[in-house]
């Protein structure tokens, strides 16, 4: 019997960096293990390389090596930022060339990424009436990858599904409506999501919010929620602080301009008076925003506190977090607010098993993920006391930290694995051929 | 009459003080405020300012120590303006030259009754042309004045020695084009939307401990004549006082 196949388009692959990058190597990595042939589309690597400047290379190595990349040239020189690796069009004619590039690809899909979607479909198609795919899944943004897949799916005959890591008409911040009511994107969400074999998107709220929004396809939305992978993130081990020294906090993730930054520091400061919290340190690591040119005004917003223990220990790959964790001894997770939200990097935080500290309005979506996690320090606020309060209780929780408790943590993580999260959905898929 | 030596007390002679150079390019009225902010903050920290800009006199008084370049001088004559700006006129008198060269018979005459015409439109002229200013006001051209005007002020690039600049700050995606060319020059140069005060500051702060390192000692060796003067001159002061005389 031919093994099933699973065609997937995603745009954010390894070796890109960013959320979204997990959860697609995630499904490609689950149907690879459970014994499908799986093609990803992705972009060429040169974008990461030339747009966000720091293509993580260490995370393709994650990739299981029975999937199968085809890469898809995208024009992105509209989206380069730094003077000197642009074009000579680009820079002697920027403002008619930008304006070009903004209104074409909306013409094809009302979306900045909007010239992906023919360039992904014409490779989805090409490919799949040679290999005939059983099923085709889009994952994540751009959005226009969901219109390829509804392209792909009706002209090679098979079912598509959509995996929606952040919904596209929602304003998340705001929770209203993203577009005004003519707007194209709904005429395109409506046939993307009609047509679709099934609708995934990545919590609760947002589960509801599809079945309120479109009550026609409300059978077809299911949740897959986002998790860590304990192949890569494994156990960091635990190793109490001596009840001399000095703890040591951390945050591991992308340091975006929008994290409550400012909140964060002053609470720190106020803190750090503590005798919990004498000498402690607060380490940063990860990149500074998703595109090079922010760099620099988030370090200096960073590093304004930096004589009060706060220091920025640059990126970290994903497959060097075990060995990050195991030299912090509790992590403060510092988060956009939506209760639309959820953090995948809050799941790798649980497998670290110490203390986390949520910088994050409680209405958002994490803190229901961690209500069972023992060690959750909440701020009741996102305000320098808010904060100062969960530091403080997450400094003493490190201290008479247990290895009882520690096991605890590790356990409730377990339950938050990708395979756990993938599974229902993957069996569902894996239906369909019998 | 004094004569003044400089003898620095340190042993880098030679050494210059540290220099942080910014080129700050931008015509939109909207930018110039905080372009101007960004250049003063330079120059009073001891820093080297160049504006390049068009339309001088309405950015009111600028600072003597920015050291201006005005695009708009040349913007007449640079790239494609230098064919619309030609006033109808002159157009008719080249037009006019061609169709009589062209209606005499013999190649002799030819020649010489074309150069005349593109003489007619290539030389420098002054009139007023009116699709000119229709021209500088349409949106086609405000996408491509960008272009323009680095086509304008490329001859003065060369005096502002680009190799040496620290800093390029621009707002406008139109002003990417003198940007790009400079950078080209210099490709250490870092292109940004404003001065980042923090380098601007350890700038100041390393520059005040060089001039310090480097202060020079004053040796004056006032002439005979002059010192006679004043000599005379506070004996005067003394006495009109009337608490000392001479």
């Amino acid at each position: 019997m031919k093994r099933p196949r699973l065609l997937m388009l995603g745009f954010q692959f390894p070796p890109g960096r960013g959320s979204g990058v997990y959860r697609i190597r995630a499904w490609s990595n689950h149907f690879a293990r459970r014994g499908w042939d799986v093609r990803v589309i992705t972009v060429e690597p040169s974008y990461w390389e030339e747009i966000t400047g720091s293509p993580d290379r260490r995370l393709l190595e994650t990739v299981d090596s029975r999937v199968h990349l085809d890469y898809v040239k995208f024009p992105h020189e509209y989206l380069k930022q730094d003077h000197k690796s642009m074009s000579w069009l680009h820079a002697n004619f920027a403002p008619a060339y930008l304006k070009f590039w903004r209104s074409m690809p909306q013409r094809m899909f009302p979306e900045v990424y909007g010239h992906l979607y023919p360039l992904m479909a014409a490779k989805a198609i090409a490919i799949g009436s040679r290999w005939r795919p059983d099923v085709v899944l889009a994952s994540g943004n751009p959005y226009a990858q969901y219109a390829s897949a509804w392209a792909a799916g009706r002209a090679l005959r098979v079912p598509y599904v959509v995996d929606y890591h952040d919904p596209w008409t929602l304003d998340l911040w705001t929770e209203q409506d993203a577009f005004p009511p003519d707007h194209a994107a709904w005429k395109w969400e409506r046939r993307i999501l009609d047509h679709a074999a099934l609708t995934v998107t990545v919590n609760r709220p947002l589960v509801q919010w599809y079945q309120q929004r479109y009550p026609e396809i409300a059978g077809r939305v299911r949740l897959v929620e986002l998790g860590f992978d304990d192949t890569v993130v494994t156990d960091p081990g635990f190793v109490p602080r001596a009840i001399d020294e000095p703890l040591h906090f951390g945050f591991v993730g992308t340091i975006r301009q929008d994290l409550p930054l400012e909140e964060f520091l002053d609470g720190w400061a106020l803190a750090r008076q503590e005798p919990e919290m004498r000498d402690a340190l607060m380490t940063f690591y990860g990149y500074l925003g998703f595109f090079q040119q922010h760099a620099k005004s988030i370090e200096a917003r960073l590093m304004r506190s930096a004589p009060e223990g706060i220091e920025y220990g640059g990126p970290v790959s994903q497959t060097d977090l075990s060995a990050t964790y195991a030299e912090l001894d509790a992590l403060a997770m510092l988060l956009t607010s939506s209760r639309f939200v959820t953090a995948g990097k809050g799941y790798d935080y649980m497998a670290s098993g110490r203390p986390v500290v949520g910088v994050h309005d409680p209405r958002n979506h994490t803190t229901e993920v961690f209500k069972p996690y023992p060690l959750f320090f909440g701020a009741q606020t996102v305000d320098a006391q808010g904060v100062r309060d969960a530091l403080i209780a997450a400094a003493r929780a490190a201290r008479e930290q247990t290895k009882e408790q520690y096991d605890a943590c590790r356990a409730e993580a377990m339950r938050h694995t990708w395979d756990e999260a993938i599974e229902p959905v993957a069996a569902e898929i894996e239906s369909w051929r019998s | 009459m004094s004569e003044i030596a400089v003898r620095p007390s340190g042993s880098t002679a030679a050494d210059s003080p540290p220099a942080f150079r910014v080129l700050a390019i931008g015509w939109e009225p909207e930018q110039r405020l905080a372009l101007l902010n960004d250049l003063l903050r330079v120059v009073r920290a001891g820093g080297d300012a160049t504006l390049i800009t068009v339309d001088v006199p309405a950015w009111g008084q600028i600072h003597p120590a920015i050291k201006v370049i005005d695009a708009g001088t040349r913007e007449r004559t640079a790239g494609p303006n230098w064919l619309v700006s030609i006033p109808p006129r002159r157009w008719a008198a080249a037009a006019g030259s061609v169709s009589a060269a062209l209606a005499r018979p013999g190649v002799t005459r030819t020649p010489v009754a074309l150069t005349g015409a593109v003489w007619a439109l290539g030389a420098r002229h002054r009139e007023e042309a009116p699709w000119f200013e229709h021209w500088l006001a349409s949106s086609t051209y405000r996408d491509l004045r960008g272009w323009v005007l680095w086509r304008a002020v490329r001859r003065d690039i060369a005096s502002i020695t680009p190799a040496t600049l620290d800093v390029i700050i621009l707002r406008d995606p139109a002003c990417w084009s003198i940007a790009w060319q400079v950078a080209k020059m210099n490709p250490e140069v870092m292109v940004a939307a404003s001065v980042d005060r923090a380098a601007l500051a350890e700038f100041h702060e390393h520059r005040e401990r060089w001039l310090q390192a480097h202060r020079p000692e004053l040796s004056v060796r006032p002439s005979r004549r002059l010192a006679s003067r004043i000599t005379r001159k506070v004996g005067r002061t003394l006495r009109r006082d009337g608490t000392t005389r001479g």
